[in-house]
């Protein structure tokens, strides 16, 4: 019956009580015990299915090994990726892998640092934009009322705001020199959505049975909805956080694009804007503005094929074996 | 509930798609809008690289009019010859001074004409000259030193001087056009610096034929008075200078040939020229260009510790100049003398004193200047402490999108951090730079007001003026004060240039800028002209026998010489 536990999201799930009342019913000392079963059986069968679904290991070989790319590679060299080392404008080479630049930076390190940032502008703006949306999702859904009303006119309100036109005169105003100050403003203007999906789900969870029966066995609002409603959608948030990862990763590159971008370091959208503003395409250096902007479409397209796996995988209904 | 990220990944995607799109769009759409193909090719000269926004006045009194108005509409009375550091009549005949440099007397030309058939007289002279007595008026200046002006005759015009600083004046004399009083004395005192002056009425070779958003449209005036004075003749019919868009588009034009003329600075040109793309400069070899002006590492005075001229040495030491020209900027640059006196002034230039007391790049020195001063690593960062212990951090700042300077100031920050300075660069918008550097708020930032000019006087001005205000606009930005270097840039403006004690007094001020560092040359900027031979040859270049006019568009150039270019170029099709 706890296999059905995932699709609770989805349906009015009146067998979904089942495996839920385990949980509140029991004193608090066995509670972790009792909730402990299900939750690592369901996290059993859906390493089971996702290890099955071509998707999703595809998916996940290609970010991963990007990642490993990133985190590694660097190491490997002892001079900088602004620093002119090899010939001028030279292209691919047994010595530099991706060729050169106009200035003479090797190409290829200053892609593997560019995915380090990638990485992590995206792991920072997509957790930020993860948890504000999620907290203010929880907290609307569940209390209700004035308080929802509130937070949903906060959540309209940054909804419609034209994130790129704001990120544009803050930058101007503040500065975002930094990858984590970059993560931080993506973060803050990328959550509306989460928050009302979540505000949503949480509506539809918490009139259930199973948290009217936590409610009067005496939980705090706070513990039912993390030990309550959050697992009940945790296959749902975990999808939610692939795409603000890929997200901020876009919105990254946008604005490194367009020229507001962290200084100092190097990311996959610096790159390309660097090589527009040094005409790379006119001059037929295409070994500086490809590899980049390959690298964020991989990235990014194999998050969102992992997430099409992953909802296979989580929802039964879609599954194709 | 699936709804929603799908769509969000549906958008996410088209935002990519949008990003990489934008690469590939950007020459191609702007080429397209720049086909003027209604002015025979043959006869027609194509440029950019001056305007960067739609032409809008053609007003000669305030900068900022279309390309071309002053040059080849308005004409001054002098141009100067940078090849002979000297003035050469244009409007006028010959200028002389009195014996006691009171009084300088012009001639004017015999039949000189406006574009409206009235003849050019002195009473337009001494109209244009008296304009300055408005405050509004860029030349206002010229009247704390300037007494009176005088039309003696129809062709004679005596100015004389309460204080004859003969520098400036002959630096005036080539840098501002001479205005039609029949037209300009209806317009009211606000008018002269506002009116749009929608229908320029010149003296000069070209009149006004047509405008839009992306381009200016000259057309060839027939009897120019030059023709017959000069037996100079400019060859093309119409020239049409064009709005730039970006230096990339640009670059996509002239390679195509839709371009004859570029003075942009077209990133990645060092390639271009190695490669075989057909696009000639003044010199076939590095540095390709001519020398524009100084690009300048201009510390705040007036903060700690760029107030202390040992750091600043050891700053000036840290600085690898060789790695900007070759790595930046791909040899299209030259570096800097110590003095930071253009080319052109070579010969003023005290090569004793460079010697003495000029820095060069070197690591250790630095360091070790440092270490003298008293600046040391208390905390064990690898950056030095100023003298009391506090961390030192300071910032450069370069307008952002200016991609050369950009990474100029990269390799400037990076050689300030091997020699222990903690030097940042950043790249704010360019107009908070311009508050910034007219108020004073800033740590070190760059700048190139340097130009070419007829006296190392415009240099010296530039570098020591006085007194400092709270705003700054055109000169010592550095903030920095020193009354006897002052006093010197005064005595150079009075001195003539056949004087002995004209080359001693640039040679004192040498000695002043290189012990104190008010500011640190770094390199020549280029005067960016990259030309294609599919309509015109005979572009100015080094080779024996071409043309050496300076080959650039950019406003006050046609007033060093840039206007006999058009008088030199030959259309290919009769070659």
């Amino acid at each position: 019956m706890s296999d059905l536990a995932p699709a609770a999201r989805e349906e009015a799930a009146p067998a979904a009580g089942g495996e839920a009342v385990s949980a509140p019913a029991v004193p608090v000392a066995a509670g972790p015990v009792a909730a402990a079963q299900p939750g690592a059986r369901r996290t059993r069968d859906a390493l089971h299915f996702a290890l099955r679904n071509k998707k999703v290991v595809g998916g996940g070989i290609v970010v991963l090994a990007f990642l490993a790319l990133g985190l590694i590679a660097p190491l490997f060299y002892d001079y900088g990726h602004s620093e002119y080392v090899g010939p001028q404008s030279s292209g691919p080479s047994g010595e530099y892998w991706f060729g050169t630049t106009t200035f003479g930076q090797d190409v290829f390190l200053q892609f593997v640092h560019g995915i380090r940032s990638t990485f992590l502008v995206g792991l920072l703006g997509g957790g930020l934009a993860a948890l504000i949306g999620m907290t203010i999702g929880f907290v609307a859904g569940y209390v209700g009322g004035l308080v929802d009303e509130a937070l949903n006119m906060l959540t309209n309100i940054v909804l419609v705001l034209p994130a790129l036109a704001v990120l544009i005169i803050l930058h101007t105003y503040i500065g975002i020199t930094s990858v984590p100050s970059q993560a931080l403003f993506i973060g803050i203007f990328s959550w509306p959505w989460v928050a009302r999906a979540v505000r949503a789900q949480t509506f539809s969870l918490r009139t259930r049975d199973f948290v009217d029966l936590a409610r009067l066995s005496g939980m705090g609002s706070g513990a039912i909805i993390r030990r309550e409603i959050a697992p009940n959608m945790s296959s749902y948030l975990f999808m939610t956080f692939i795409l603000l990862f890929g997200g901020s990763v876009l919105f990254a590159a946008t604005l490194d694009f367009i020229g507001l971008g962290p200084t100092g370091v190097m990311s996959l959208g610096l790159m390309m804007n660097n090589a527009v503003h040094w005409s790379a395409l006119q001059l037929g250096l295409w070994w500086w503005f490809l590899p980049p902007g390959l690298g964020i479409t991989a990235i990014v397209g194999a998050l969102y094929i992992m997430n099409v796996g992953l909802d296979e995988v989580f929802n039964p209904k879609l599954r194709e074996m | 509930m699936r709804t929603r990220p799908r769509y969000i990944a549906a958008l996410f995607t088209a935002v990519l798609l949008a990003t990489t799109a934008c690469e590939g769009g950007d020459s191609g759409s702007s080429g397209n809008s720049s086909n003027g193909g209604q002015y025979p090719r043959n006869e027609t000269l194509y440029t950019s690289g001056s305007a960067w926004g739609p032409p809008t006045t053609w007003n000669p009194i305030v900068p900022g009019y279309a390309t071309g108005t002053v040059g080849l509409v308005y004409e001054p009375l002098f141009i100067f010859n940078p090849e002979k550091l000297e003035l050469e009549p244009w409007l006028a005949e010959k200028g002389e001074w009195s014996a006691d440099n009171k009084t300088y007397t012009v001639t004017l030309r015999d039949g000189v004409k406006w574009s409206d058939d009235k003849p050019l007289t002195a009473d337009d002279v001494k109209y244009t000259v008296e304009l300055g007595k408005i405050k509004a008026v860029p030349y206002s200046n010229l009247w704390n030193w300037l007494a009176s002006v005088e039309a003696t005759d129809q062709r004679t015009v005596k100015f004389t001087f309460s204080d004859p600083r003969v520098q400036e004046w002959e630096n005036w004399l080539y840098e501002n056009a001479i205005v039609p009083k029949h037209i300009w004395e209806s317009r009211s005192e606000a008018d002269i610096t506002t009116h749009k002056n929608e229908k320029p009425v010149g003296s000069g070779p070209y009149v006004y034929q047509a405008h839009a958003q992306d381009r200016m449209v000259w057309k060839k005036k027939d009897g120019w008075w030059a023709e017959k004075a000069l037996n100079l003749k400019v060859a093309p019919t119409y020239v049409v200078d064009i709005v730039n868009s970006s230096n990339e588009v640009a670059l996509g034009l002239l390679t195509s040939g839709r371009l004859d003329l570029s003075n942009n600075f077209l990133p990645g040109v060092a390639n271009l020229l190695k490669g075989d793309f057909k696009v000639k400069t003044y010199y076939a070899e590095p540095p390709y260009m001519l020398s524009a002006n100084t690009a300048m590492l201009i510390p705040n005075t007036t903060k700690a510790p760029m107030n202390d001229v040992a750091f600043r040495k050891a700053l000036a030491e840290s600085i690898e100049v060789k790695k900007i020209v070759e790595g930046v900027y791909g040899n299209i640059v030259k570096a800097s003398n110590p003095t930071g006196l253009l080319p052109v002034y070579d010969q003023y230039v005290d090569q004793a004193t460079v010697s003495s007391s000029g820095f060069t790049f070197d690591t250790n020195k630095a360091k070790a200047t440092l270490a003298a001063a008293g600046y040391k690593d208390t905390n064990g960062d690898g950056k030095v402490e100023d003298k009391a212990g506090k961390p030192i951090s300071l910032k450069l700042i370069v307008p952002s999108g200016w991609t050369d300077w950009m990474e100029a100031a990269r390799v400037i920050a990076e050689g300030a951090q091997a020699a222990g300075l903690n030097i940042v660069a950043e790249f704010p918008d360019a107009a908070a730079l311009d508050d910034a550097r007219t108020a004073g708020k800033f740590d070190l930032l760059l700048n190139n007001w340097t130009g070419v000019s007829n006296t190392p006087w415009t240099y010296y001005n530039y570098l020591f003026q006085m007194p400092v205000q709270a705003q700054q606009f055109s000169a010592n930005f550095s903030r920095y004060q020193n009354q006897a270097a002052w006093e010197l840039v005064q005595k150079l403006s009075r001195t003539p240039s056949s004087d002995p004690a004209y080359k001693t007094t640039i040679a004192e001020l040498q000695k002043i800028q290189l012990t104190e560092m008010p500011a640190i040359p770094l390199w020549y900027n280029g005067m960016w002209a990259q030309y294609t031979e599919s309509a015109w040859t005979n572009w100015p270049s080094e080779a024996a026998g071409a043309p050496k006019d300076f080959p650039s568009t950019w406003n006050n150039m046609w007033e060093l010489g840039s206007i006999k270019m058009l008088t030199q170029l030959k259309p290919v099709s009769s070659k």
